[in-house]
């Protein structure tokens, strides 16, 4: 162990903890939030946060199932390998997500109306 | 000196291990083999029940890829990576699985190859592994990025990092410890 490393590690502890500071969102009213879903980059699934609903992302072999619960999204089955959007916390605030990185799927809360991919992508 | 040579490993610029000829390519295909049954035995290990973040990851094979910068020449290395990712990918993944972890082993070598042109004189295989993965997960979430055109899958880079840190202090553990064994490596 060096003096260069101790530099590395404690700037990249750093630099990690003021990135969550700067990552952690205002609360806000979630009346106006939606639940959209992702495959790729195409818009599959829109719904109101504060509605229960049930949905199936469905696509070949890739089967997930989502959950919208008192005001909060889960990912409740999945047949991917490692699982990891099931274990993702149940997400309810803008900019919180879901991902399924081997099925290429992507939960998110937005505002509603809003979409910042479409205004991303043009 | 002779010391001094076990306590900084020598970062010369040419031919480090001074292996040549058919024995580089035997060396790197062990270390191929290698990085690929330890990146299987990363994919086992239930990382993300404690962590849940998408792409986590142990970061095991990154033990080869350091110890072969060690070792061998920028192209060596770089041509290593190529092959374990094709071969893990086809074995173990899919086309996504291939693209994400050449994403990810192409910016990680990369900044280690920086690193240690840069100040290998101040940096221990400890270091120069906390870089690796950590641009081995910018690299990945960059190419989650282009996927999924979405941004907002940064936000997991911070965990990312945390854990970047912890798993390349204990990888680079390790390839401190095999530098003892170094001369026999190169003699075999």
């Amino acid at each position: 162990m060096k003096r260069g490393d101790l530099i590395i590690i404690t700037s990249t502890l750093c630099v990690a903890i003021v990135m969550m500071i700067l990552f952690i969102d205002v609360k806000g009213d979630k009346q106006t939030y939606d639940v959209v879903g992702y495959h790729g980059r195409e818009e599959v699934f829109r719904h109101s946060l504060v509605e229960d609903e049930q949905y199936v992302f469905e696509y070949g072999e890739a089967y997930n199932e989502l959950h919208i619960r008192n005001g909060e999204a889960f990912m409740a089955h999945a047949n991917c390998p490692d699982k990891s959007c099931t274990y993702t916390k149940p997400i309810s605030q803008p900019g919180q997500i879901i991902v399924c990185l081997p099925h290429n799927i992507i939960i998110e809360v937005h505002g509603k109306g809003e979409s910042e991919i479409d205004a991303l992508s043009q | 000196m002779g010391r001094e040579r076990v306590k900084s490993m020598p970062y010369p610029s040419k031919n480090k291990s001074g292996i040549v000829g058919p024995r580089k390519i035997i060396l790197l295909s062990l270390l191929v083999a290698t990085a690929m049954i330890l990146s299987y035995v990363d994919s086992m290990f239930p990382l993300f029940l404690m962590v849940p973040v998408p792409g986590v990851k142990l970061g095991l094979s990154n033990v080869v890829v350091v110890t072969a910068i060690y070792l061998f020449d920028k192209r060596d290395v770089l041509l290593m990576i190529l092959v374990k990712s094709v071969l893990v990918s086809l074995l173990f993944g899919s086309p996504i699985t291939f693209m994400y972890s050449l994403s990810g082993g192409i910016a990680s070598l990369t900044a280690m190859l920086v690193v240690i042109n840069l100040f290998y004189k101040y940096i221990s295989p400890i270091g120069l592994s906390v870089v690796g993965a950590i641009w081995h997960n910018i690299g990945q979430l960059a190419m989650a990025t282009i996927i999924l055109g979405n941004r907002n899958i940064f936000v997991y880079l911070p965990y990312l990092m945390i854990i970047g840190v912890i798993s390349g202090v204990g990888v680079g553990c390790v390839v401190l410890y095999l530098e003892r064994y170094k001369r026999i490596i190169i003699k075999c």
